[in-house]
C-alpha cells in the first residue's frame, strides 16, 4: 500500500528534516534538565539558541522551575513545523513539489503579528500556552513551502521517482 | 547569487548579533534570506526555481553564522551592561519587566564554556541559521518568483514530467 507518493530521494530529505526537528526539539528540553548535573553543557545548549530567541524566563515554559532553552512562542514553532513535516506526506501525496499559495502564509502569520502588537503596545499580555499555539500554527505551515524546496533541490540531479 | 546571499546574510547576522534585537526571534534570518532572493530575483527575466531559493538562503544562512560568531564577541560585553541598563531604566516606568531577567543576562556568557563546548555551540547555531535561512529562501521563492496565477513551478513540471 503506498502510504507516501515521495520520490525515493524525497522521503529519505523528509526523514532526515524530521529527525534533525526532533533532535533540537530535545535539545531544548535537555537545557534545564542537565542544569544541575551538567552546568557547563546546559549553558551551552541556552548559548545555541541565544541568537534566535530572547530567552525570557517569564516567557518560557519550565521544568523543574528552569526555563526551557527557548520561549514559549518559539518551542511553538519548532513544534509546530515538526508537525508540518510529519502530516506533509498525508496531505501533499499528489503534488509533493508544489507550494501553497501565499495567502495562507500570510493567514497564518496575522494571528502572531497581532498578538506581537497587542503585547507591546500593553494592550495585553498573552499567557505562555496561548503564545505557544500561536507559533505552533505559524510553524505548521512552513514545512509547507519548506519542503518542496527541499525536494526540488534534491531531485535536480536524481532520476528516482520510486514512491513508497 | 553570491552578492545578494552575502548582503542578506550580512544583514541577518548583524541584526541577529545586536544587543535586544533577539526579542524578534526568528526574524531576521528568514528576512535576510527574504532579501536574498528579492535581490537576486530582481533582475531575472525567467521565474526563480525553489531550488534557486533554497540555496540562497542556505548560502545566506551560512554568511549570518560567520557575521554573528564575530559580532557577537565585542558585542558580547555591550550587549550584557546595554540589557542590564535598558532594563533597570524599564523598570522604573513599567511593572512588565520580565521576571529574574538578571539569571536570564547570566545565562549569555560564552567565555566560561571551553573550546569543546564553543565548538559544539557553534555547529549547533550553524544548523540553525542554515535550517531558518532555507524556510527565508523558499518562503521567498513563494514571495518574488513571480509565477502567474495558476501556473506550477519549474521544479513541479519536471517532477511531473519525471512521474509519467
Amino acid at each position: 500500500m503506498k502510504i507516501f507518493k515521495l520520490a525515493k530521494t524525497s522521503f529519505l530529505l523528509w526523514l532526515t528534516f524530521l529527525f534533525i526537528n526532533i533532535f533540537f526539539i530535545i535539545l531544548i528540553i535537555l537545557a534545564p534538565i542537565f542544569q544541575k548535573r551538567w552546568p557547563s553543557l546546559s549553558s551551552a545548549i541556552y548559548l545555541i539558541f541565544t541568537p534566535f530567541c530572547h530567552q525570557i524566563e517569564d516567557r518560557c515554559f519550565s521544568f523543574k522551575n528552569l526555563p526551557l532553552a527557548v520561549c514559549s512562542r518559539c518551542f511553538g514553532i519548532i513544534v509546530g513545523f515538526l508537525l508540518g513535516i510529519t502530516t506533509y506526506p498525508i496531505f501533499k501525496r499528489q503534488k509533493p513539489i508544489k507550494t501553497p499559495n501565499i495567502g495562507w502564509f500570510v493567514g497564518a502569520s496575522m494571528p502572531m503579528a497581532i498578538d506581537l502588537l497587542g503585547n507591546i503596545c500593553h494592550l495585553w499580555s498573552s499567557s505562555n500556552w496561548l503564545r505557544f499555539i500561536i507559533g505552533s500554527i505559524w510553524g505548521i505551515l512552513l514545512p509547507f513551502y519548506f519542503l518542496p524546496a527541499v525536494f526540488a533541490f534534491g531531485n535536480k540531479n536524481t532520476n528516482q521517482i520510486n514512491s513508497f | 547569487m553570491i552578492i545578494p546571499a552575502l548582503v542578506g546574510g550580512v544583514a541577518a547576522g548583524f541584526l541577529s548579533s545586536l544587543p535586544l534585537a533577539n526579542c524578534f526571534c526568528c526574524l531576521w534570518i528568514i528576512l535576510g534570506a527574504f532579501l536574498a532572493v528579492f535581490l537576486y530575483s530582481r533582475d531575472l527575466a525567467k521565474p526563480l526555481s525553489l531550488a534557486d531559493g533554497l540555496l540562497l538562503g542556505i548560502l545566506s544562512g551560512l554568511v549570518a553564522t560567520i557575521i554573528d560568531f564575530f559580532l557577537s564577541i565585542p558585542f558580547q560585553a555591550i550587549n550584557a551592561a546595554l540589557a542590564s541598563r535598558f532594563l533597570e531604566t524599564l523598570a522604573q516606568f513599567t511593572e512588565e519587566i520580565p521576571f529574574n531577567w538578571d539569571r536570564w543576562l547570566e545565562r549569555s556568557e560564552m567565555a566560561r564554556l571551553g573550546f569543546p563546548l564553543i565548538f559544539f555551540t557553534l555547529i549547533l547555531r550553524t544548523f540553525i541559521f542554515v535550517g531558518l535561512g532555507a524556510v527565508g529562501g523558499a518562503l521567498g521563492v513563494a514571495f518574488f518568483g513571480r509565477r502567474k496565477r495558476g501556473s506550477v513551478s519549474v521544479d513541479s513540471k519536471v517532477e511531473e514530467e519525471k512521474e509519467k
